[in-house]
């Protein structure tokens, strides 16, 4: 990976911070489609789909993978808008400042960078427990491997590395979900043996566990994820370097290709659940991946670890490259210097990587401690319901304010904050709800609160003054002329 | 509850469109490569898609969560 990193550093000459940061605005759909979805079709599916599998069933495919690629198909209107008025921006937090200004701007920054940094902290969950739970290495060393690396080839490919790199951790995904998947399920018999065995051991339970439409885990699995990871990919950096960094003409395409492809991943790592129901009886549902795992024959089970090992980094490498693009140009030149020239925006985007790494490493000794996979998984979805509905509304309403916006995001915040204290009884112990019930509560009061407060204070905005200057280059490549839109 | 064959049937269509999604980035990939052309490169980005490929996106998205529901009925 570090030498692969070094090879794009060269050849696509990664030495200022457009490149750096959104790989020059014209990726190819490929690339960015195995990008964008090797980002989604995250290492923490190895463990989260067998678990809701564990939990509830085949309906557990859907409840977890439905929400996972439904941020796809949502963050298509925001991308298109977004391009259609900055078709050379570099962030997407930089448009809080051109609509509204520095408040809402660092309101946002905030928000986005305490979510990236807990969808970091998920994915090196998944390192510690997974490759440490199988070969019995210390989780925390296994940990501070794999920050050690992906930080150094980071530091030198930027966005060009990290979306290369992750075109080979696609095709690992592919080797994962292709190969090992269907090994696992020979070894346990193949699908005739584990649908039986599953009926023999579910007993009165294999009606509900067997039905596509047993709803009982709705609540706790289907909602939580729908109304938080389910949009965030409206919030995620990571998805917006890659919307800004594809063509143009491709931005729906490649959101489309990616989400639905995310799906059959997903659906494919429930086989791994399936072949535990049928091979355990008493074994938790947190630990059902890792059990089943253990049937795999040993040089098999090393090659998994391998390749789990190159997904798990795809991901973690696209949450430090948008933190760096987030500390580079939306803290430190937008707030700090302001005359910052490019290499020093450069050298505080390789800083940043490193020290959220740190960071990032940190959190997750802590986590995996002191809270359970799928509880980690849903909390982290919880910045979303304060974003999405005011960013929706600065997109397409001119009355949104900035006193709107920054009153429903924060308020919105502090509400889900003490609520999700009060359901853990951290500090606070009333009331206590259901996470999706916080969610949905975050999601009304910030966009209702953006709305009456808009509404009482209105902006007047004249989106035309912040679009960007037209391109010059047509959708054919070669054809010079302005884009009338 | 989903019979044997179901179960079977189901699992064979998720490792063929999986199997599908990634033959079609590989695809992509192998005759694209990694960026535009030069003179999209110097020029700026191109323009925008219109709204023909958009709906098609989107008719796209209708089909699968299509599929999604009637694979809950099927398999209900």
């Amino acid at each position: 990976m570090i030498g692969l990193s070094y090879y794009i550093f060269r050849r696509q000459s990664v030495t200022d911070t457009k490149e750096f940061i959104t790989a020059g605005g014209r990726a190819q759909l490929g690339l960015t489609t195995a990008s964008f979805a090797v980002t989604w079709m995250w290492a923490g599916d190895i463990l989260g789909v067998p678990q809701y599998v564990g939990i509830t069933g085949v309906a557990g495919i859907w409840m977890y993978a439905a929400p996972a690629v439904l941020s796809s198909f949502v963050v298509i209107p925001f991308a298109l808008r977004m391009r259609e008025l900055f078709p050379q921006g570099l962030t997407y937090s930089e448009y809080f400042i051109e609509r509204f200004g520095d408040w809402a701007h660092l309101v946002v920054i905030l928000v986005i960078l305490y979510t990236m940094v807990l969808g970091g902290v998920i994915q090196l969950f998944v390192g510690g427990a997974v490759i440490g739970g199988l070969t019995g290495i210390d989780a925390n060393i296994v940990m501070a491997v794999l920050m050690g690396v992906i930080g150094i080839y980071i530091l030198l490919g930027g966005l060009w590395g990290s979306m290369t790199t992750d075109f080979v951790q696609f095709v690992s995904a592919l080797a994962l979900t292709l190969i090992f998947v269907p090994l696992l399920l020979l070894e346990a018999g193949g699908p005739g043996q584990v649908y039986s065995q599953m009926v023999t051991n579910l007993g009165e339970q294999s009606a509900s566990f067997l039905s596509m439409a047993n709803f009982d885990a709705i609540e706790g699995l289907f909602l939580p994820y729908a109304l938080g990871l389910g949009v965030w990919g409206v919030v995620s950096l990571a998805t917006w370097q890659r919307v800004f960094a594809v063509r143009r003409d491709k931005t729906s395409r490649f959101l489309t290709i990616g989400g639905i492809g995310v799906f059959t991943t997903i659906a494919m790592y429930s086989v791994i659940g399936f072949v535990g129901l049928a091979s355990f009886t008493d074994v938790a549902p947190g630990n059902l991946s890792i059990e089943a795992l253990g049937l795999m024959p040993d040089w098999a089970a090393i090659v998994f670890l391998l390749v789990a090992l190159m997904v798990l980094g795809s991901s973690v490498d696209s949450y430090l490259t948008a933190i760096a693009s987030l500390t580079s140009r939306d803290i430190y030149y937008r707030h700090i210097n302001e005359d910052a020239s490019d290499g020093q925006q450069l050298r505080v985007a390789r800083g940043a990587s490193i020290g959220f790494a740190a960071v990032i490493f940190a959190g997750t000794v802590f986590a995996l401690g002191s809270i359970s996979f799928v509880q980690l998984l849903l909390i982290g979805g919880i910045g979303a319901s304060a974003l999405v509905g005011p960013f929706a509304l600065s997109l397409f309403w001119k009355k949104a304010s900035q006193t709107g916006f920054v009153t429903g995001v924060v308020v919105s915040q502090l509400i889900t904050g003490y609520l999700l204290a009060a359901s853990y009884d951290v500090v606070v112990t009333t009331p206590t709800l259901k996470l999706w019930e916080i969610m949905a509560i975050g999601h009304l009061v910030s966009t209702g609160l953006t709305l009456v407060v808009s509404g009482a204070s209105p902006d007047d905005f004249r989106f035309e003054s912040i679009a960007q200057e037209a391109p010059s280059v047509a959708a054919d490549g070669g054809v010079e002329g302005g884009d009338d839109e | 509850m989903m019979g044997e064959g179901l179960f079977t049937g189901m699992i064979v269509l998720f490792w063929v469109a999986e199997a599908l999604f990634g033959a079609l980035v590989l695809y992509w990939f192998l005759t694209q490569g990694f960026d535009s052309d030069k003179d999209t490169a110097a020029g700026g980005p191109v323009e925008l898609e219109d709204s023909s490929a958009t709906i098609k996106s989107l008719g796209m998205w209708a089909v699968f969560f299509g599929v999604l529901v009637l694979g809950i009925i099927v398999g209900a």
